[in-house]
């Protein structure tokens, strides 16, 4: 039983890290394969403010917070401007130089040897561990009911267009790097965040836990869920973790000898059914929660009430000109009664 | 002075593995335009297939070299026929392609843990001897892999950059559609490239191998530098990742011989980034 709750945790910081990688990849287009650095800053911060500085965990928390939020703005200036696949060896990069500095600074992390024991925040005898289940589901289902609201929101709609055309939304005056900075540090911090949580559960921390397997796992519970979808990193996780890790590990009867097989078979498994969904299916169990036509569409309102964007301006100022000039010209006469004003705009978006 | 010609030296020598999986890599990328993490498996399997023609028939490490080698090529083609090539049929994109080569290169991985079991292999090294040159040490064996692989990169550099089949490749690679209405067969070409690109993951995995040795994550631990190499020696360009691989390479041994090795990979990383930043938002 307490391995079953130590299982269901790990799930629930795998779920976590699933919904922040979603804003990041599903909403934003960032690809970011460093999701092992981040989750690894944040445990090992908090393993050696715990057990090096021996802080508090309400103290050590504050403030891998606010380290993870300098890591996360450093990570994202340098990355964000690039395109996808320079994005993509950026972070790979970037979380193997976190691998690599935990094992060196030995002085801080006590490299291979390991670093412990990590304290809960609250010690209440045998019921700690339900407690601090109880405490993460709560996190997560928070972080999921803030995914499933972005989606509605008009923020969700601005990532989504972000993504799929990022010069067009510079031209309606949205400052998308800046929108794309904040959502990519916000999910990056997240994940340092479910790593200091994460901490606690492992209670001992040693540098073979800050593998790219956990980054793969979470990018392939994520895309065979459904990586644009709001469900798809809860489905995508529950699929590969909840079946293999959970289901498979703990109840199904298998031999001592075959037991060692199970984990590379499990990650062979994996790889397989990212190809066949990669291939037969490629968004996912679930397809995208808001299509694409449907995010322009939302734009283009946007663009029709919205003042102060760029296109609305020039199209305001040619219509000025042109009244100036000839005062019977079909633009401004149209004006008036406001459909070409409509017909504008569609075709605006349609050329786009 | 003498600090110089060490680190130039052991750095060439060392380079010569990701010399040539830089070079194969990024004839790939240059011609299908996705990151092939698949590739970094191409290494392992190379370096197994001369462990099971050299341990495991006994066979003479040389002679095991070129089958093993073609063997690695073979794998390479299959898996462009049955995995890479549908799935761009299919509309797979470049970003997607990345992380369904991702996916292949588990299955590879774990596929071969599952068959061969995680254990370190060692080769069975051929009888060396030790020359010193210019005051540095190095084996026989090191000599004749630094000679095979100049060899196989000046062929590739010829058949790239001096022959009829670069000229297609080169085509292709820089627009599929009028290389396809002057007539050259898409298919065939990338069947060529996937196998050289193959031989050379191969060759760079029995290098790798026969110096260190050989475990089920060697590909994946290559893999990585291969990607920044080919990347950093620019798109396509075979002569860049030659370069390139070879300033890794001294830069490694230097950073080795003033501080610890793992610094050196960490300032190697730091610096992959710092160039990617510099370059902006230009295509990798």
């Amino acid at each position: 039983m307490a391995y079953l709750i130590f299982s269901l945790s790990l799930l629930l910081i795998y779920l976590g890290l699933a919904l922040a990688l979603h804003i990041q990849f599903g909403l934003l287009g960032v690809a970011n394969f460093g999701v092992v650095g981040f989750w690894g800053v944040g445990m090992y911060a908090m393993g050696v403010f715990q057990v090096q500085l021996d802080l508090s965990f309400v103290d050590a928390f504050v403030i891998v917070a606010v380290l993870s939020a300098a890591v996360s703005w450093l990570m994202g200036w340098l990355v964000l401007r690039l395109d996808p696949q320079a994005t993509l060896c950026a972070t790979i990069a970037f979380a193997a130089i976190v691998a690599l500095l935990i094992v060196t600074e030995k002085w801080m992390t006590m490299g291979v040897v390991g670093l412990g024991t990590i304290r809960y925040p609250i010690r209440i005898g045998d019921g700690t561990e339900y407690l601090y289940f109880a405490f993460l589901l709560a996190l997560v289902v928070g972080m999921q009911v803030l995914v499933l609201r972005l989606h509605k929101s008009p923020t969700g709609r601005l990532l989504q267009a972000i993504r799929d055309n990022e010069e067009l939304c510079a031209s309606l005056g949205k400052d998308t790097f800046r929108i794309k900075m904040f959502w990519f540090v916000a999910a990056s911090v997240a994940m340092c965040l479910l790593g200091a949580l994460s901490a606690p559960l492992n209670q001992f921390l040693t540098p073979n836990m800050i593998v790219p397997s956990v980054t793969f796992a979470v990018w392939i519970a994520l895309v065979l869920g459904g990586k644009e979808h709001s469900l798809g990193a809860m489905v995508g996780v529950f699929v590969t973790f909840g079946i293999f890790d959970i289901l498979i590990e703990t109840y199904a009867p298998v031999s001592p000898e075959f037991a060692v097989v199970v984990p590379n078979l499990k990650l062979f498994l994996y790889g397989l059914l990212l190809m066949a969904v990669l291939v037969f299916r490629p968004t996912g169990f679930l397809a995208p929660t808001t299509p694409p036509e449907q995010v322009w569409d939302s734009l283009r309102t946007t663009m029709k009430t919205g003042s102060g964007t760029a296109l609305t301006i020039a199209q305001k100022g040619i219509k000025a000109l042109d009244g100036a000039v000839n005062p019977k010209s079909p633009i401004s006469k149209k004006d008036a009664s406001n459909p070409a004003a409509d017909k504008a705009d569609k075709d605006g978006g349609a050329a786009s | 002075m003498s600090f110089i010609i060490d680190a130039v030296f052991i750095g060439v020598l060392q380079a010569s593995p990701l010399i040539l999986a830089a070079m194969g890599f990024t004839l790939i990328y240059y011609l299908n335009g996705f990151i092939n993490f698949g590739y970094g498996e191409g290494i392992t399997y190379g370096a197994y297939f001369a462990s099971l023609l050299n341990v495991s028939l006994g066979l003479s490490f040389y002679i095991s070299i070129i089958p093993a080698a073609i063997m690695t090529g073979a794998v390479s083609v299959l898996t462009y026929l049955y995995v890479f090539r549908p799935a761009i049929q299919r509309g797979v994109k470049p970003s997607e392609l990345i992380i369904l080569s991702v996916g292949l290169s588990f299955v590879l991985r774990y596929g071969l843990i599952l068959m061969v079991g995680a254990e370190n292999v060692f080769l069975d090294e051929p009888p060396i001897a030790f020359f010193t040159f210019a005051g540095t040490g190095a084996t026989s064996l090191q000599f004749i892999a630094l000679i095979l692989v100049f060899t196989f990169a000046f062929n590739l550099y010829w058949l790239i950059y001096k022959t009829g089949f670069g000229e297609k490749v080169r085509g292709l690679a820089d627009n599929p559609e009028l290389a396809q209405v002057s007539g050259i067969d898409p298919h065939r070409i990338s069947i060529y490239v996937w196998f050289i690109a193959g031989c050379a993951a191969g060759l760079a995995g029995i290098f790798q191998g026969v110096f260190a040795l050989v475990n089920p994550l060697m590909g994946w631990n290559l893999i990585l530098i291969t990607v920044m190499v080919s990347i950093i020696g620019g798109v396509g360009s075979v002569r860049g990742a030659l370069i390139a691989a070879i300033v890794a390479g001294i830069l490694t041994s230097a950073i080795t011989l003033i501080t610890k090795p793992l610094y050196a990979e960490v300032a190697l990383l730091m610096a992959f980034i710092l160039i990617l930043w510099q370059r902006g938002p230009r295509v990798a």
